[in-house]
């Protein structure tokens, strides 16, 4: 019974001109954003191979140097292109794409895309997970929004009720035509884009990759279902087409355009953006804690000079100056963890309060989730930044050391050559598993589960409520 | 030995708030006979209706439908009806046969195109509209793909409210002469109506109801239509307590 329901709403819900309209608006709009998706991340990967290449060549071409010279004339470390970051680029435009790794300092990401686009890119960015996000539930609305309005208002509710047709079946008979064409229609776009997705990626397609494009199908198929089952619900609390488009329109907007941008803003009130300035101070302190302290200075001399057993500076094995300086990065070390794991954590906390949010729509909860299996988060971009201090710091401490136990009394003007710099390799940090970074998102996915069961549940009980008030009608 | 009606009221009552609705409504119809409600607006018509369909709860007394309890199984009773509204209200966006075939399978029925053409021929809706989107139909067309309806799900027992209500005189004398077919084949038929003339021509007997009470059960083949208005109008004087307008 519920099967002719479906198959019914099918057959009005195609014979809907707008809805056609729409549908190939869509279907234009999706190719604009994987097309464009495809792009940026085509050039950024042609973009870092170039650059890597370069900057290899320039390392690896800089001739003889003092090691310590070498390691302030450096190298960057460049972010990994996530496979599937064209379904949604996150925060990766906002984030940095590379790592400047030099002596003394820990730098932080530079080159951000999003310095680099147009007034417009400031607007919307056109992407599958935008339109996923924010322009399918409104989509789904519009297809959705008679599907019960449009029975009472008609009148042909009466006329099923009295066929014998129950609310349990009504109400299944109403959600699964809706599921039918909203999933059939996302997994008919999201499919070609997904194997267009793994075949033209820029990037190295692995199983972890395509666990991710997986992953999102299911979380952005869990995401439509919610909408789905609020138009339904909405729908039913209306007795006419017009006064459920109006509250549909409404739910929408809050959810869909205001929470969020209100999430933001509040986050950002509650827990500010560092000021810029105050972070370079931060950093040149943590960077210049050694040479500030001169009564340790004088300690460490006294500690390196008796555990060789001299009396002299001149007279250790080992080049002193270079000591100092590795001993100086590892005292900044600590500072700079502490520094940038706290403006992890004020990262962390801005999340936290627009996750709250997420008891009024399920759009935050998702866009995380998004970012999260697009390895386009923050969490991504700490892990990258993470590996790179590692990277700087075993680079620092090769060069350094290279300098302390070679020098040979030479001091600055010991020099090192190509054998050292080829010791030092290229960063080769891979996007982290899915698995690992799924604790991060319990929350968001119990958000999740929650707004479908509440969703669901809702439509439900809405569904009950009209068809016992058609029938006292 | 009780027997067993296609319809059956026993003491029925139904109030809105302070008004009665339904008044203690005894009443029983058999297959192969047409009842036909008479009275104005709020006399409790539709309301017996509803009662019988399970769409309102009875504040006592109770309705059978086929034997049925209404208030226990409403919706068994309902699978067991045909039900004719006003207004026989179609997808818009459906076409005669694509209306009539939803309704058939809802009824867990699978006619193909042909028998549902034919069902909507013998209820008189014309071929060259059978493919045309009810959108473009008329009240007297839809209410033909109501009647093809009742008679795909085959049920035995049909109420209808004002079914003839709106009708040009034409179309409401071929649906009246449908709705004689059905009762013939041996349906059992509730109607209400406020049309004397029609409720003598459809009926077998007459049930006239004022403020909710079924104030008498004439047989409309011993009563010709003025006779019926003029014992129509005298139970309205004795309801309303003023002299009845007699028709000259």
């Amino acid at each position: 019974m519920s099967e002719a329901i479906i198959r019914k709403d099918l057959t009005v819900l195609g014979r809907d001109s707008l809805l056609r309209a729409l549908l190939a608006v869509t279907i234009v709009l999706v190719v604009v954003s994987v097309f464009t998706g495809l792009q940026r991340e085509r050039v950024f990967v042609k973009e870092k191979t170039a650059a890597l290449e370069t900057d290899r060549s320039v390392w690896m071409n800089q001739g003889d140097r003092n090691p310590h010279s070498a390691a302030h004339f450096s190298r960057y470390a460049f972010r990994p292109a996530s496979p599937i970051a064209l379904l949604d680029p996150g925060t990766g435009d906002f984030a940095g794409l590379a790592i400047w790794m030099e002596a003394h300092y820990q730098d932080p990401a530079a080159f951000r895309r999003a310095e680099d686009g147009g007034e417009l890119s400031r607007y919307v960015q056109l992407t599958p997970a935008f339109l996923v996000l924010t322009v399918a539930p409104l989509l789904v609305f519009v297809m959705l929004f008679g599907s019960i309005a449009g029975e009472r208002e008609d009148r042909t509710l009466r006329q099923l009720l009295a066929s014998g047709v129950d609310a349990g079946r009504f109400f299944r008979g109403k959600l699964f035509a809706g599921l039918r064409l909203t999933l059939g229609g996302f997994t008919a776009v999201f499919l070609p884009v997904a194997v267009l997705a793994a075949l033209l990626t820029p990037a190295d397609l692995t199983g972890d990759a395509i666990v991710r494009l997986f992953v999102m199908y299911l979380l952005f198929a869990a995401y439509l279902v919610v909408f789905v089952a609020l138009a339904i619900g909405v729908s039913a609390i209306f007795r006419t087409r017009q006064s459920a488009f109006l509250a549909l329109t409404a739910v929408w907007t809050m959810m869909a355009i205001v929470v969020p941008r209100f999430g933001s803003d509040i986050a950002t009130s509650v827990h500010p953006q560092p000021d810029a300035r105050d972070a370079t101070v931060q950093l040149r302190a943590a960077s210049d804690v050694y040479y500030r302290d001169t009564e340790m200075r004088e300690q460490i001399e006294k500690d390196v000079l008796a555990e060789y057993g001299v009396a002299t500076i001149e007279e250790l094995p080992i080049d002193y100056g270079a000591y100092v300086l590795q001993f100086s990065e590892e005292m900044s070390e600590p500072l700079f963890d502490e520094f940038y794991n706290g403006l992890d954590a004020r990262y962390a906390k801005q999340e936290a309060v627009v996750r709250t949010l997420s008891l009024f729509t399920p759009s935050i909860a998702a866009a995380n989730l998004s970012r999260g299996v697009a390895g386009t988060d923050r969490i991504h971009q700490r892990e990258f930044s993470k590996a790179a201090e590692a990277h700087r710091r075993e680079m620092v401490q090769l060069l350094n050391e290279d300098y302390m136990y070679n020098a040979d009394g030479a001091g600055y003007a010991y020099t090192a050559g190509t054998d050292l710099w080829a010791q030092f390799e290229d960063l080769d940090h891979q996007v982290p598993a899915l698995g690992s970074i799924g604790r991060a998102y319990a929350i968001d996915a119990l958000f999740m589960l929650v707004w479908l069961v509440a969703a669901i549940g809702f439509a439900y009980w809405s569904v009950r409520r009209a068809v016992t008030g058609e029938e006292a009608a | 030995m009780s027997t067993t009606y296609a319809l059956e009221a026993r003491g029925l009552s139904k109030r809105f708030g302070d008004t009665v609705a339904l008044n203690n409504l005894d009443l029983a119809v058999s297959g192969g006979e047409v009842i036909c409600l008479l009275g104005a607006n709020g006399a409790g018509k539709t309301t017996t209706i509803n009662l019988f369909l399970g769409f309102l709860k009875a504040d006592s007394g109770s309705a059978y439908v086929e034997g049925i309890d209404v208030s226990k199984s409403p919706l068994e009773a309902r699978r067991k009806l045909a039900y004719l509204p006003e207004s026989v209200a179609l997808y818009a966006k459906l076409s005669g046969v694509e209306n009539l075939a939803f309704f058939d399978r809802l009824a867990g029925g699978s006619r193909d195109d042909d028998q549902l053409a034919a069902l909507l021929r013998e209820a008189g809706l014309p071929d060259e509209a059978h493919h045309r989107l009810a959108g473009t139909y008329s009240k007297g067309m839809r209410q033909k793909v109501g009647i093809a309806i009742a008679m795909a799900r085959r049920a035995t027992t049909l109420l209808l409210d004002e079914p003839l209500s709106g009708l040009d005189p034409s179309a409401a004398s071929s649906l009246g002469a449908l709705i004689g077919q059905l009762r013939n084949d041996g349906s059992a038929v509730l109607m209400a109506t406020h049309d004397i003339f029609r409720a003598k021509e459809i009926g077998d007997r007459i049930g006239i109801m004022m403020r909710g009470r079924l104030v008498n059960l004439l047989d409309a083949t011993e009563l010709d239509a003025k006779e019926i208005e003029s014992i129509y109008l005298d139970h309205l004087h004795e309801v309303d307590g003023h002299a009845p307008e007699r028709a000259a």
